[in-house]
C-alpha cells in the first residue's frame, strides 16, 4: 500500500503517530477477484469516506462484490442485512426524499481473512437512514472499513458501530452534513485484547446551517491492545448554528495496553457551538466493592460493570436477533478477556 | 431565517508600546543566512570555549539533516538564507544602567523594564538583539547563593561545568530543525541557579529586544532549581514591526529539583513579522512543581509549546495560557506533559480568541508512560471566534499506557451562552453589562496568574468594547 489511511485533517506531532493509521493496515496493491466495470449513481462520485480519498480509489478500483441500494419513500422493507466475511466490497445506499432505511453490515471473517469494505450513504431531503456496522469477527482476521455519508436538507443518519472483532480492525468514518438542518450522530462500542489493533478515524463536516453530529464512543481495552481514536468535528464557514459534539469514555483493565485519543475541533465559523469531553479511567472500585459486598465474585462484578457500559450502545439496535446475536459475540469476547 | 445580531467589537491588540524602532547601530553583524562559517565567526565572537564550538558545529549539521515540520502552521514566508544569526550591539553587558548605551537604555525605559526592576523584581536582565547589555541581581538575593547572570557568563565562570552538563541536554539539537538552529547560532539568555532550600520570593525578569530588521533571536534560558527551593521567572519580549520576516528560536531548560517549585511567566509579544519558533521545556523530580503561565499576542506565526517532563513521583505541572490572534497571525500554541512518575498530575487551562483573520491553534500531547500509576491529567481549552474571517482548531492527543489513571479532556469553542447572558439579566444586570461580564471574565483566569503589572497589561491589550453580543 503505498498511501496513507485514516489521516486526520490537521496533522501533529509525527512522534505521536497519530496522523494516519499504522502499517499493519497494509495490503497488495493489485488483488485477486475484481470485478469489471460498473456503474452508480453519480451521486457518490465525490464522496470521501473517513478512512481517505485513496482508500476508496482502491476499493474502487479492487471491487470483488458491489451493491446498490435505492430507497424510495413509501416502499416496503427497507431493511437490508448484509453479511461479509472478505473480499472488496463497495456497498452504495441512495435514500430519496422523505424515504426511510435500514442497513446493517456484519462484519464476521474467520481467521486470516481479509475485507476492505466501502459503505457510501446519501440521503436525500428529510430523508431517515441507520447504519449498523457490527463486527464480531474472529480475532485473528484483518478489516479495514470506510464509510462516507453526505446528508441533505433535514436529513438524518444514525450510525451504530460495534467494534469487537478483529486482529487488526480499522475505521473510518466521515459525514458531510450539506444540507441545512441535517444530522449525523456516530455511536461506537469497541473493544479491543490481545495484541488487536483498532483504528477509528471518524468526523462530520458541516456545511449547512444548523446541523447537529455527535460522534460519543465507549470503549473497553485490554491485553496489549493499541488503539487510536481520532475523532473530528469541522465547521466550515457559513454553517450558522452548527452544532458538534465528541466524546468518548474508555475504560482500560491493563498496563500494556495503549490507548491514543485525538479530539479535533476545527473551526472556521463563528456561530457554532463545538465541544469535547473525554475521559479514561480504570473500572469504578466503589462499584466493585458494592457489588462485592453483594455477594457478586469480582470477576462476574467486572463483567457487570463493563455490559452495563456497553448497553445505551447496543440497546440502539432495532433489530431483536441482530441485538441478540451482538451480545452473544460481546459475552463471548468478555469470557475470553485476557484481564478480567 | 438566522438573525444579524449586533456583535462586541474587540479591538486588536495596541502595538504603539512595542512598535517603537531605534536606529540600526550595531558593533557587529554577521553575514545574513547559515553557513559554516557564520557559525564560526558567532563563537570566535563570542570566545566560546572549544567544546561549544564543537557543539555549535554538530548542530549545525543536524540542522542541515533535519526536514521543516511537516504539521504546523506554513513558514514559508521564513527563509534562513536572509535571516542574520547574529547581531551584536555596542556596548559590553553591566549591571548598572547608567553604563548601558543610552539608546538602548532609552529603549528598555519605554518598555517599564528598569521601573519594574525598581519596584517588583529581585533581577533583571535585558537582551538587545543578539547579547545581554544589562543584568543584575539584588544583594540581599545573591547573597542567599543564588546566580542570575548572563549565561555566557555562567559558561566561562564557576558554574561552566553545570552548565556543560545540562545545556541543550533537555532539548536536544535532534528534538527538531530549529531546535538544531538554536544550537548552532544561540547568543545571549540567562542562566539562574537557585540552592537547596532557598525560595525567592520576589521574581527574576529577562526581557528579550529583537530591534534590528531581518535577525534572529537565539537566546538561551538555563534554570537549575535545587530540591525544597522556589522560584518565580519572567520572560518578556518585543520588537518593532519590519516589512522583513525576523526569528525568534529560544530555549527554555528548567531543571526542578525534589519538592521545588517553578513558575515561569511569558507575555509575548514580538512583532507581526516575527516566525516564534521557540522551545521550552522542564524536568520535575520527586514532589516538584512546574507552572506555565502563557500569554501570545504578537508574532506572525508562533510554534510554542512548552513541555514538561514529570520524571520523579508525586510531581505537577499546571500550564495556565491564553493566545489572542488577530490579522494576519496564525499563532500555533499548547503544552506537552510526559507522566513518567507515579501519583503525577498535570492541569492544561487555555483560552483563545480569533478575530479579523487571525487562526489560533491550541495543540497538546499528554502522554502517561507505563509506570506512572495513579496519575491525573485534565485538560480544558475553550476558544472564541470573533468573526467568521477567523479560525480556531484544536489538536489535542493523549496516549496512555497505564491503566490505573484518571484522565479527562474538555474542549469547546463556540460563542457566549444566551442562557447566560439570560440568568444575569434576571440578577438585574443590563444586556450590555451582561455580557461585558462575561467578556471579561473569558480571559480572566488567565490573567488573575499573571504577575500584576502584566495582567493590568493585557486587560488594556485586550480592549473590550462591548455593544450588543459577542459573535
Amino acid at each position: 500500500m503505498s498511501y496513507r489511511i485514516n489521516t486526520i485533517p490537521m496533522p501533529t506531532w509525527n512522534h505521536l503517530k497519530v496522523n494516519h493509521a499504522p502499517d499493519v493496515f497494509e495490503r497488495n496493491a493489485d488483488r485477486s477477484g475484481k470485478i469489471g466495470s460498473y456503474i452508480v449513481s453519480s451521486v457518490f462520485e465525490d464522496m470521501i469516506s473517513g478512512a481517505g480519498a485513496e482508500f476508496d480509489s482502491d476499493v474502487k478500483a479492487n471491487v470483488s462484490v458491489i451493491r446498490t441500494r435505492s430507497v424510495a419513500a413509501k416502499s416496503g422493507n427497507n431493511t437490508f442485512v448484509s453479511e461479509y466475511k472478505e473480499g472488496v466490497i463497495r456497498e452504495c445506499v441512495e435514500v430519496f426524499e422523505g424515504a426511510e432505511a435500514e442497513l446493517v453490515q456484519i462484519i464476521e471473517s474467520d481467521n486470516a481473512e481479509k475485507l476492505d469494505l466501502l459503505t457510501q450513504v446519501y440521503a436525500h431531503k428529510n430523508s431517515k437512514v441507520k447504519l449498523y456496522l457490527l463486527n464480531l469477527s474472529g480475532i485473528g482476521s484483518d478489516a479495514r472499513s470506510g464509510v462516507a455519508i453526505k446528508t441533505e436538507e433535514n436529513a438524518e443518519v444514525e450510525v451504530v458501530r460495534v467494534a469487537i472483532g478483529s486482529l487488526h480492525a480499522l475505521y473510518g468514518i466521515r459525514s458531510d452534513l450539506v444540507g441545512d438542518n441535517s444530522h449525523c450522530n456516530i455511536t461506537t462500542a469497541y473493544l479491543a485484547d490481545n495484541d488487536e489493533v483498532l483504528d477509528m478515524n471518524d468526523s462530520s463536516i458541516f456545511y449547512g446551517k444548523e446541523t447537529f453530529s455527535e460522534i460519543k464512543a465507549i470503549g473497553l481495552l485490554s491485553g496489549r491492545a493499541y488503539k487510536t481514536l481520532r475523532e473530528t468535528v469541522d465547521f466550515r464557514r457559513g454553517c450558522v448554528h452548527a452544532i458538534g459534539h465528541e466524546g468518548e469514555d474508555t475504560v482500560m483493565l491493563s498496563d500494556d495496553v495503549r490507548n491514543i485519543t485525538t479530539p479535533l475541533i476545527l473551526c472556521g465559523e463563528e456561530w457554532v457551538e463545538g465541544m469535547h469531553a473525554a475521559t479514561t479511567t480504570r473500572l469504578d472500585d466503589d462499584m466493585l466493592f458494592y457489588l462485592q459486598s453483594r455477594g457478586i465474585p469480582i470477576r462476574d462484578a467486572k463483567r457487570l460493570i463493563i455490559e452495563s457500559r456497553f448497553s445505551p450502545v447496543i440497546d440502539m439496535i432495532s433489530n431483536e436477533d441482530i441485538k441478540n446475536r451482538v451480545m452473544k459475540s460481546i459475552g463471548e469476547r468478555l469470557d475470553a478477556l485476557s484481564e478480567l | 431565517m438566522f438573525e444579524v445580531e449586533e456583535k462586541t467589537r474587540v479591538d486588536a491588540i495596541d502595538r504603539t508600546l512595542y512598535d517603537f524602532k531605534d536606529k540600526l547601530d550595531p558593533a557587529l553583524i554577521v553575514d545574513s543566512g547559515l553557513t559554516e562559517d557564520v557559525v564560526r565567526q558567532i563563537s570566535k565572537e563570542k570566545n566560546d570555549p572549544e567544546w561549544m564550538t564543537e557543539f555549535r558545529l554538530k548542530s549545525l549539521k543536524t540542522y542541515n539533516e533535519l526536514d521543516i515540520p511537516n504539521w504546523g502552521p506554513p513558514i514559508d514566508g521564513l527563509d534562513m538564507d536572509n535571516i542574520v544569526t547574529y547581531v551584536r550591539p555596542k556596548g559590553e553587558m553591566s549591571a548598572k544602567w547608567e553604563e548601558v548605551p543610552e539608546d538602548i537604555k532609552n529603549t528598555f525605559e519605554k518598555l517599564g523594564i528598569p521601573q519594574s526592576e525598581r519596584l517588583s523584581l529581585a533581577g533583571v536582565g535585558a537582551q538587545y538583539d543578539s547579547e545581554i547589555v544589562y543584568h543584575n541581581v539584588r544583594k540581599e538575593v545573591a547573597a542567599q547563593g543564588v546566580v542570575y547572570t548572563d549565561i555566557e557568563s555562567a559558561l566561562k565562570g564557576d558554574m561552566a561545568d553545570m552548565v556543560r552538563s545540562h545545556f541543550m541536554k533537555l532539548i536536544p539539537p535532534s528534538e527538531h530543525k530549529f531546535a538544531a538552529l538554536h544550537g548552532a547560532v544561540w547568543s545571549g539568555g540567562s542562566f539562574v541557579y537557585v540552592p537547596k532550600g532557598v525560595s525567592v520570593e520576589i521574581p527574576l525578569q529577562s526581557y528579550f529586544r529583537l530591534n534590528a530588521p531581518g535577525a534572529g533571536q537565539f537566546e538561551h534560558t538555563l534554570i537549575i532549581v535545587e530540591d525544597d527551593a522556589y522560584l518565580h521567572f519572567i520572560e518578556g519580549c518585543s520588537a518593532p514591526k519590519y516589512n522583513i520576516a525576523n526569528l525568534h528560536a529560544g530555549c527554555v531548560e528548567i531543571y526542578i529539583g525534589k519538592n521545588s517549585r517553578v513558575r515561569y511567566s511569558t507575555i509575548e509579544n514580538w512583532s507581526k513579522n516575527m516566525y516564534n519558533l521557540n522551545s521550552k521545556r522542564a524536568l520535575v523530580e520527586e514532589g516538584g512543581t512546574i507552572e506555565w503561565v502563557s500569554g501570545s499576542f504578537g508574532s506572525h506565526t508562533s510554534y510554542l509549546y512548552p513541555m514538561s517532563i514529570l520524571k520523579g513521583d508525586n510531581s505537577r505541572m499546571e500550564y495556565t495560557g491564553i493566545t489572542f490572534a488577530g490579522e494576519g497571525q496564525e499563532l500555533d500554541t499548547g503544552a506537552k506533559v510526559v507522566h513518567m512518575g507515579r501519583n503525577t498530575s498535570s492541569h492544561i487551562t487555555t483560552k483563545s480568541i480569533s478575530r479579523d483573520g487571525g487562526k489560533s491553534n491550541f495543540r497538546s500531547e499528554v502522554s502517561i508512560r507505563h509506570e506512572a500509576e495513579n496519575s491525573k491529567s485534565a485538560v480544558t481549552c475553550e476558544s472564541l471566534m470573533l468573526d467568521d474571517q477567523s479560525r480556531s482548531d484544536t489538536i489535542p492527543v493523549s496516549d496512555i499506557r497505564n491503566s490505573k489513571v484518571d484522565i479527562g479532556h474538555e474542549a469547546k469553542i463556540g460563542r457566549i451562552s444566551e442562557d447566560s447572558i439570560f440568568y444575569l439579566m434576571s440578577r438585574g444586570l443590563s444586556e450590555d453589562d451582561a455580557k461585558a461580564l462575561i467578556v471579561g471574565g473569558f480571559a480572566e483566569p488567565i490573567a488573575k496568574e499573571l504577575p500584576v503589572e502584566y495582567a493590568v497589561e493585557m486587560n488594556n491589550l485586550i480592549n473590550l468594547e462591548m455593544k450588543g453580543s459577542i459573535g
